[in-house]
């Protein structure tokens, strides 16, 4: 059976993009896509996805917040920090219990990028 | 056997099996002679690579003269030691070769095994090496040609650093005693390692032991009490950067096999900047793995990159002004001075606009959008006019504008202005040439005054480029010289006469120049004298930008002539059924030898009679001779000094500056002038000049086409 990953990123066009490389790339079940934090925690508690790969920056609710809200209440979720901030944000999610980070800009088209994700994917399961 | 000398045993003869494939006969070791190394000076000659990194070492392939003779088919009976020793440039090559190949194999295993190594040139040795007393080993190679020693020597020292070596050391079971030596030599490890090394706990604080170069790295007093010091002061970086190290450090330790390393490596808040001794530190990260993949430790290798950074940004700025200038006085050569003024005008608006932009680092994505637009259009102006160096620093300023304004969160990025930062220096920087550009402008050419001499005034530094132009034509030419001398083929000696064709070229600008600055000349001069007049240009190509001078200067005093004294009013071209405008042309033709300039115009001609008169009046011809001159005697004459046959001084010629200046103009590039005029109908001035000196490219072209 595939994993399946729950998607977030209020820029729809990156989300698909996050989508198709982890489809056709890696073989995952795409089962969301969040466009916000509030939508993060919500299809979490529906989907249980094997991983969840959050921004940070978003309206309503921030990736930070939603990152401590769902491990919280599953303590066992596995989430990978997807985003163009740096510094102490992204150190505080790690602290709090997501388990990798990707840096935007996102360079699909570089191969080496592309290997670096998978690696950090693959890292995440092990 | 101990695990290191059986890792020597294992790697020589992986290289030696190596070089037996490489001199194509088979060939038994003599494993026996493995770490047993004493170099056999009887061989009498060598090459060795050396190779340095987290060890040094040596491996070497040796032989006798005779062997190698042999081996390359060049031996004969009866050979004596002067006949070997001139063979030594074949010996040289074959050992190297023999050397690259083995030691090219082995490679990926030495660098996998001890981590980076950079090896150096081969070197050939003749007479005796001197080995010092360090773990290596020997395999002799035989056959029915002789004997080849093959030495790999390891320097040892520092080789704890790896840990990876210690695994391989300890997977090939590595013998107590080894072990502690190993231990012992932590220490003298830490005396050699050429950066600052230290290792750093969970507090951000320095271990005791540290590589004896850090406090010069970090610009500190080499008894400063280093152990206990936290990392960011060690590295002389502002305080601001301790909690977020700490943090930094803190999930380092704790999620160590949670999260990826190079993950979170580049979180590190530490970085490459200048520090508060003034010095330029790179620090970098190394994870210290235990046996069990657990972290041991941190370590940070520390770089003082000062120097490095300050040459290297020299060198860029040094090469990039140097560029710019000669880009720059190229173009002000080629633009007419109201383009150069209007693109001046516009590309300091454009500045001053992103500037202002700038100034109030406003994050609205409405600015950014404005100041990337202003910045666009720069570059594309730029481009436009062929300032390259201008467009690139656009484009560079475009890059930066388009991370931020890409970025899917720009409004939290950039948080402590460093892009901003860069973006405005770089739009100083633009501004900078901008305004040379003017600068130069300004000593090139005064514009609308003096119109003539605009192409004719340069700045010494164009003179130094042309010159150097000349150089590098010329020197090219001497290469070609030679090697015709010397029988090269005629591909080679053709290619060479090309470059230096295309050197020689940069001097020529195209005639179009002369055309339309000699058009403004007529504009305005026709204008000043009340008569009407325009100008055409026939034929093309490129000229010799110095002849160009010459020829603007000469061309300017005959149309100034010729519209004085050879151009009638509209009413007189009217009543003698002309045309109200009189045409003044300048054809250009060439062939293999010479340059025609055929400067005139379709006036009243010259008139003889009185050309006669003056030449009488000043004394230039007898009065006998003169009545008997021909046409052709007479039109000669009014190129000598001191004549004019104008009454009244005239507003543009006749200032005492005659066709004579011209004449010796001309002659100084080894042309002539002469002129021929039909009364009523107009007259011309034929200029040649020899076409190696008007336009240099052609004396090598000459040459490729040949």
């Amino acid at each position: 059976m595939p994993k399946s990953v729950l998607i977030v990123d209020d820029s729809s066009f990156l989300s698909k993009q996050i989508a198709e490389f982890f489809t056709s790339q890696l073989g995952f079940q795409v089962v969301g896509i969040g466009k916000d934090g509030n939508e993060a925690v919500e299809l979490y508690r529906k989907h249980k996805p094997d991983l969840v790969t959050m921004d940070l920056t978003m309206p309503n609710k921030d990736g930070k917040t939603a990152i401590h809200e769902i491990l919280t209440e599953f303590p066992e979720a596995r989430i990978m920090v997807i985003s163009a901030v740096k510094g102490n944000t992204v150190l505080e999610c790690l602290n709090r219990g997501a388990k990798g980070y990707i840096e935007k800009p996102l360079k699909f088209s570089d191969p080496l990028f592309v290997e670096d994700f998978k690696q950090s994917v693959d890292e995440v399961f092990n | 056997m101990t695990a290191l000398t059986e890792y020597v045993r294992t790697f020589a003869n992986n290289v030696c099996g190596n070089v037996r494939d490489m001199v194509g006969c088979e060939m038994t070791a003599d494993e026996s002679s493995v770490c047993q190394a004493k170099f056999n000076p009887d061989r009498g000659m060598a090459v060795m690579i050396h190779f340095t990194g987290a060890i040094q070492g040596e491996y070497a392939v040796s032989m006798t003269e005779e062997v190698a003779a042999k081996m390359i088919g060049a031996w004969s009976d009866g050979m004596g030691p002067d006949d070997l020793r001139s063979m030594r440039g074949d010996f040289g090559g074959f050992l190297k070769e023999a050397l690259n190949t083995s030691v090219g194999q082995a490679i990926p295993g030495l660098e996998r095994d001890f981590d980076a190594l950079t090896f150096l040139p081969p070197v050939v040795i003749y007479g005796e090496l001197e080995y010092p007393e360090v773990p290596s080993g020997k395999i002799t190679l035989k056959n029915e040609l002789g004997e080849v020693d093959c030495y790999f020597v390891l320097n040892m020292m520092g080789l704890e650093l790896g840990e990876r070596l210690q695994a391989v050391i300890q997977a090939l079971g590595e013998s107590a005693r080894e072990a502690s030596a190993a231990k012992r030599s932590v220490s003298s490890m830490l005396e050699a390692f050429p950066a600052g090394l230290v290792s750093v706990d969970r507090h951000g604080k320095i271990r005791p032991g540290y590589g004896r170069k850090t406090p010069d790295t970090v610009g500190l007093e080499r008894d400063a009490a280093i152990p206990g010091m936290h990392v960011v002061e060690l590295l002389g970086y502002g305080e601001d950067l301790v909690s977020g190290t700490d943090k930094w450090l803190e999930v380092v330790y704790d999620k160590w096999g949670v999260i990826p390393f190079k993950d979170i490596v580049g979180l590190s808040p530490i970085a490459e900047s200048i520090n508060a001794r003034g010095l330029v530190v790179r620090p970098e990260w190394v994870p210290l793995l235990a046996d069990d993949g657990k972290l041991d430790g941190l370590m940070l290798m520390i770089e003082d990159v000062t120097e490095k950074r300050r040459v290297e940004s020299e060198m860029k700025k040094l090469s990039r002004l140097h560029e710019e200038n000669m880009e720059l006085m190229g173009q002000i050569v080629n633009l007419e001075p109201d383009e150069i003024q209007d693109f001046v005008y516009d590309s300091s608006g454009l500045l001053k606009e992103a500037e202002n932009i700038v100034e109030t680092a406003n994050r609205d994505r409405k600015f950014i959008d404005t100041l990337y637009r202003a910045v666009h259009t720069l570059k594309g102006n730029s481009g436009q006019f062929q300032f390259k160096g201008l467009q690139h620093m656009a484009m560079e300023i475009e890059n930066d504008i388009a991370k931020l304004r890409d970025q899917q969160e720009w409004e939290s990025v950039d948080e402590d202005g460093s892009e901003f930062k860069k973006i405005r220096e770089g739009i100083e920087e633009a501004g900078g040439y901008v305004r040379r550009l003017e600068e130069l402008r300004g000593k090139l050419g005064q514009r609308d005054e003096k119109l003539d001499e605009k192409v004719v005034r340069s700045t010494p530094a164009v003179m130094t480029q042309l010159s150097d132009i000349e150089g590098v034509a010329a020197s090219v030419w001497g290469i070609h010289q030679a090697g015709k001398s010397l029988g090269w083929n005629p591909a080679t000696l053709s290619m060479l006469a090309s470059a230096a064709a295309s050197a020689a070229a940069l001097r020529e600008v195209d005639l179009a120049r002369l055309g339309r600055t000699l058009q403004s000349v007529v504009t305005k001069t026709a204008q000043r004298l009340g008569k009407k007049a325009s100008f055409a240009l026939a034929g093309g190509g490129t000229i010799d930008v110095e002849v160009l001078r010459v020829l603007h200067r000469c061309l300017v005093h005959l149309v100034n002539n010729s519209l004085d004294h050879g151009l009638e009013t509209p009413q007189e071209r009217i009543a003698s059924g002309k045309l109200e405008t009189g045409l003044v042309t300048l054809e250009c033709r060439r062939d293999r030898q010479e340059l025609e300039l055929v400067f005139s115009d379709d006036g009243r001609g010259i008139d003889l009679e009185a050309v006669r008169r003056k030449a009488i009046e000043k004394g230039l011809l007898e009065e006998a001779a003169a009545s008997s001159a021909s046409e052709e005697k007479l039109l000669d004459v009014m190129f000598l000094p001191g004549f004019s046959t104008r009454e009244k001084v005239g507003e543009f010629s006749g200032r005492g500056v005659g066709l004579d200046m011209v004449k010796d103009a001309l002659a100084s590039l080894g042309g002539t002038i002469h002129t021929r005029t039909v009364s009523g109908k107009g007259s011309a001035f034929v200029m040649r000049l020899p076409l190696a000196a008007a336009i240099p490219s052609t004396r090598y072209l000459m040459e490729v086409d040949a």
